[in-house]
């Protein structure tokens, strides 16, 4: 059974409240409320700070492009189903669907989960939360909004410098 | 079809690719055959300038591959199999290979254009003396036919050409040879390497020596080759022609002379073979697409297909004189096949003050040579091993991808430089076993109608021995050097060690002076067939415990110009 609320339908001021971003519309493979939900939880695992998050990385969007793309059947439907459990566990614990809860509420939430996650488990749910949580680190830390300091031709390597040097080095982006 | 050349290569990876240059710069018209498709230089298919969020499915091979048991060896190798590069790399689905149940062998090909040239380590490291000598003086395998001096000069010749950067160490084991400037050592490389010299007289620690260009000379700039500019993207193809391939540097000196004529997409099935005149008469192919056979005619005949390709199609070539495959006369072909081997993966903190940092991704790793070639009094093995290291960058501390945390707190740690961390592999001399066997499978055929190859190799005790030295010997020299943390992870002996994981797959057809025990003379020239030549892998006695190109490839630079004499006086 899921329990995916409409998003689209909430009222301006309880999405404010929620500090959610609303998907109105579906995605390649995702829904529109799926890919809230996606977007919800990259964006508390990898939050934006003085640096880039998962939001700022686009993750969910390119989660989404490589469910096509690159996922296998049995990955799409571990997803799927990760996501969908994910709100029956939330509604379970605390009465409430997943995206109905305060975002503090939800970032306890999903720190539970994860710390329960990587003890030794063979719960499918929990598997399935450490790959959604892998792909989710792999589209962000290869993206260009978490690569700020990436240069595509060095023009060198040197193996000795110091903190001035190095970052001189990263401003003319070239040896 | 039926047309006839001066000379026939078959491959064109790192030896096809010397043979083809230096036949046709000789003058002779010369055929190089290839089983893969075309790839051009600087072509679709180089992806080097695609940054990390531009790489197919952010580099993620798709699942449906593995699933449907796609490239079974290459997902084996982990930091291969990605979407940069793959396509360079053989599905062993659509060219498969068989090993005993219990003896799982890696074979990582590369079927195409360039072959295995366009993703290889680019590490060039001359053998030495006491390599060469090794055979002889303790008994394994069939003496070398050759020494380190009637190599030397084809060393120099090649290095010349390909463009070497390393450092003048001035190692009896490892010979000096034609160096461009060398990469640098990091902060903390440097620091561990001198503490090495104050400890060790035998043990070293250098920077590797890479086929990158530091220093274009007017040669390799004529062949449009350039500067080395630090990407480290080296197995995706270098639009700059910086590291050295077939693509970029012995495929354009063979085309400009007029000479070559390169077939792809044609696999060799057999080396044809004149009973009357006992010759070689060329070779028989499958087109891979349209599964037709053809044949090309040659006066001579090298084989570069790979160390095991060639033991393949050699054992293929069957006739009335030789019903155990070519040149097989000696009963040797197939066996001796070798490869390095790993067993010891060790690791330390270095010990330096954490203000120095590295700019740029450097194409090379460091390197300790091998200092056991002598038996010392705490061996009780053979032969030696040495380590392929690095700490080229301080390591950082890895978003919480693989382990509990989220939030805030664990962004903000991710990515802060952590020590220097120096890593260091075990790189060991296998003996060369005659048990350790490459066999056509008897009932097994490609989708080419190619019988498959079996390949029967293992380690045994002496190797498992070398791996016990080799813990301890790293154990101490981490701490000699300045380590802390160190952590040394030890193959245990009841795990088997998958040959051809480094892809240093060796033998099969080795080289010695006698015609009842070896295939090939000190020329590379089969006893049996005077116009048959093999130059790759195949060829080696022995394995030393060097990265082997180098000495394919001076071999091979060698042997075609033996070869070419013999054809100029009309001796082929």
């Amino acid at each position: 059974m899921l329990y995916v609320v409409s998003t689209a339908v909430l009222p301006t001021e309880l999405k404010n409240t929620l500090k959610l971003t609303i998907f109105k519309s579906d995605a390649s493979f995702f829904n529109a409320e799926q890919m809230t939900l996606v977007h919800d939880i990259a964006d508390i695992i990898i939050p934006t700070t003085s640096t880039p998050g998962a939001s700022d990385s686009h993750s969910a969007q390119v989660l989404d492009e490589l469910m096509v793309s690159w996922a296998s059947k049995s990955t799409q439907q571990q997803i799927t189903s990760f996501l969908a459990q994910l709100n029956e566990k939330a509604h379970s614990i605390s009465g409430q669907e997943y995206l109905l809860m305060p975002r503090e509420n939800r970032l306890a939430f999903l720190t539970e989960i994860d710390r329960d996650a990587f003890k030794k488990t063979t719960s499918p749910f929990l598997v399935a939360y450490k790959r959604f949580k892998e792909l989710i680190f792999h589209i962000h830390y290869t993206s260009k909004e978490a690569n700020t300091n990436f240069i595509l031709v060095p023009g060198g390597y040197k193996g000795n410098l110091n903190w001035d040097e190095l970052q001189a080095i990263h401003k003319r982006q070239y040896l | 079809m039926n047309e006839e050349f001066d000379v026939i290569v078959v491959g064109s990876g790192i030896t096809g690719g010397w043979a083809a240059k230096e036949f046709c710069e000789k003058g002779f018209k010369t055929l190089i055959i290839e089983r893969g498709r075309n790839v051009e230089h600087r072509g679709p298919e180089y992806k080097d300038f695609e940054a990390p969020w531009e790489l197919q499915n952010r580099g993620m091979p798709e699942e449906e591959l593995a699933e449907d048991g796609h490239y079974s060896t290459l997902r084996k190798k982990g930091h291969l199999y990605r979407t940069d590069a793959l396509h360079f790399f053989t599905d062993d689905k659509e060219s498969p290979y068989s090993f005993p149940e219990n003896k799982p062998f890696m074979w990582v090909r590369g079927h195409q254009l360039g072959g295995r040239s366009l993703t290889w380590g680019r590490q060039v490291l001359r053998w030495s003396k006491k390599d060469f000598q090794a055979n002889a003086n303790d008994g394994h395998g069939i003496p070398w036919p050759i020494d380190y001096e009637d190599l030397a000069p084809w060393y120099s010749y090649v290095e010349t050409f390909i463009g070497v950067a390393a450092n003048r160490d001035g190692l009896e084991t490892l010979p000096d040879g034609e160096f461009q400037p060398p990469w640098e050592m990091s902060y903390a490389e440097r620091f561990i390497s001198e503490n090495l010299a104050k400890r060790y007289k035998d043990r070293h620690l250098i920077i590797g020596r890479s086929a990158n260009i530091t220093l274009p000379t007017e040669e390799q700039l004529k062949l449009g080759r350039g500067k080395c500019l630090a990407r480290s993207y080296c197995r995706r193809g270098c639009s700059f022609g910086a590291y050295f391939s077939t693509q970029s540097a012995t495929l354009p000196a063979a085309h400009k002379t007029g000479n070559l004529t390169v077939v792809t997409d044609a696999i060799v099935e057999r080396v044809d073979y004149d009973e009357k005149n006992k010759r070689a008469t060329g070779v028989t192919v499958i087109d891979a697409n349209a599964l037709k056979r053809r044949q090309y005619k040659g006066r001579a005949i090298f084989m570069c297909a790979s160390a095991l390709g060639t033991v393949q199609i050699l054992l293929n070539s069957k006739s009335v004189s030789f019903p155990n495959g070519i040149a097989n006369s000696s009963g040797a072909l197939g066996h001796y096949i070798m490869s390095h081997f790993t067993g010891v993966v060790a690791s330390g903190d270095v010990q330096v003050k954490e203000d120095k940092f590295a700019f740029g991704r450097r194409p090379i790793a460091t390197y300790i040579p091998n200092y056991r070639h002598d038996k010392l009094a705490d061996a009780d093995f053979v032969r030696g091993f040495g380590f392929q290291t690095t700490a080229q960058h301080r390591s950082s501390i890895s978003p919480p991808a693989k382990r509990a945390g989220i939030g805030i707190e664990e962004k903000e740690n991710a990515g802060k430089a952590g020590p220097w961390r120096f890593s260091a592999f075990m790189y060991g001399e296998i003996l060369p076993y005659f048990d350790n066997l490459a066999t056509l499978h008897p009932t097994s055929k490609d989708k080419w109608g190619m019988p498959i190859l079996h390949i029967d190799a293992e380690v045994k005790e002496n190797e498992r021995k070398m791996i016990r030295q080799a813990a301890k010997d790293i154990e101490e020299m981490l701490e000699a050097g300045g380590c802390s943390n160190i952590v040394v992870n030890t193959t245990p002996d009841s795990k088997h060690i998958p040959l051809g994981k480094q892809i240093h797959e060796m033998g099969g057809a080795c080289m010695g002076s006698d015609p009842r025990t070896s295939v090939l003379n000190e020329w590379n020239q089969a006893h049996d067939v005077a116009n048959l030549f093999v130059t790759d892998g195949a060829c080696m006695s022995s394995s030393a415990t060097q990265n082997p190109s180098l000495t394919y490839m001076a071999i091979t630079a060698r042997a075609a110009n033996y070869a070419a004499n013999l054809l100029k006086k009309g001796l082929m």
